[in-house]
């Protein structure tokens, strides 16, 4: 598929998941933020399963695998992401607050995710990385951080 | 410091859980995925809860449009998984953070939250921006690959 179409989607997900943390931060301050994303998670897999059988009405969805088989550890995605919100809310209410929480959370992510693009960790493509891959890194790691330190300073 | 610590880990987690569902994506496509992670998720905070604070509370004052956050997530573990498994994780976390980025500046500006002006804050802002249009650019135009 076009790479510019794919791209697309991406920054449609990183819109998704702004609003996303938008709203479910408003659920977190009236209740508690694990109370707030264990209702965001039982209503999220409630629209998955919604999202399916729409989808299955118009074509089928095949259940069965596609290319290799799915290995358990897989299927856990879940885990680390629920585990992440326990420990936001420690650190934003902490002297990080919530700027320090995004700048290093970014960079967590980056540097994570370097690894695991060199090494083809999960079992996805191994692409490493290369001079052009830099130039992408480079400036929206750096327009990423003046951006968080920009809006941190107006709160 | 120990907060420090807890913050990236934060991060690594994050990325650990995308690179996850990219994989279970790979072979089982990316709703399948969304459904599976949230599943997963809701389990893990059950058990959190039940060993906390309980399953009750108040829900009479939460505004209706705040439960909207759970579907997001679902619609974004499947976009991420679609994008993850065909740019690669690095790629993909860089334009996700990008396009959060622009959807929360764009939302602050559209609140009156921040205001332009010819400030330190402004120009640190439209810098980043710009930014972030190159890293995108550069991201797109990148020659073909093998795999692409």
């Amino acid at each position: 598929m076009n790479r510019l179409i794919v791209s697309c989607w991406a920054l449609v997900g990183g819109a998704t998941l702004a609003i996303m943390i938008g709203l479910n931060s408003q659920l977190a301050a009236l209740l508690t933020p694990v109370y707030a994303s264990w209702l965001a998670h039982g209503l999220g897999a409630i629209s998955a399963l919604l999202i399916i059988g729409l989808i299955g009405l118009t074509r089928p969805v095949s259940f069965s695998s596609t290319s290799a088989k799915a290995p358990f550890w897989s299927y856990l995605g879940g885990i680390p992401g629920a585990v992440v919100v326990v420990m936001v809310a420690i650190t934003v209410n902490s002297p990080l607050g919530l700027t320090g929480t995004l700048v290093l959370s970014i960079c967590g992510q980056v540097l994570f995710s370097l690894l695991s693009d060199q090494w083809g960790w999960f079992g996805l493509f191994k692409r490493q990385l290369t001079l052009q891959r830099l130039i992408t890194l480079v400036p929206i790691l750096t327009g990423s951080l003046l951006i968080i330190s920009a809006k941190g300073s107006i709160q | 410091m120990i907060y420090i610590v807890i913050a990236l880990i934060n991060g690594v987690l994050i990325a650990m859980s995308r690179g996850l569902n990219g994989r279970l994506a790979s072979s089982r496509g990316a709703f399948f995925t969304s459904w599976i992670n949230h599943l997963v998720g809701f389990g893990f905070l059950t058990i959190v809860l039940l060993a906390s604070q309980g399953l009750f509370a108040q829900l009479g004052t939460v505004p209706w449009y705040a439960f909207l956050g759970g579907s997001l997530g679902a619609l974004f573990v499947a976009l991420n998984s679609f994008v993850l498994v065909r740019l690669g994780t690095t790629q993909s976390t860089l334009l996700i953070i990008t396009g959060q980025l622009a959807i929360s500046l764009l939302i602050d500006l559209w609140f009156g939250k921040i205001t332009l002006g010819y400030d330190l804050i402004s120009l640190k802002l439209i810098g980043g921006c710009l930014l972030l249009v190159l890293g995108f650019y550069a991201s797109v135009a990148r020659p073909a690959q093998k795999r692409s």
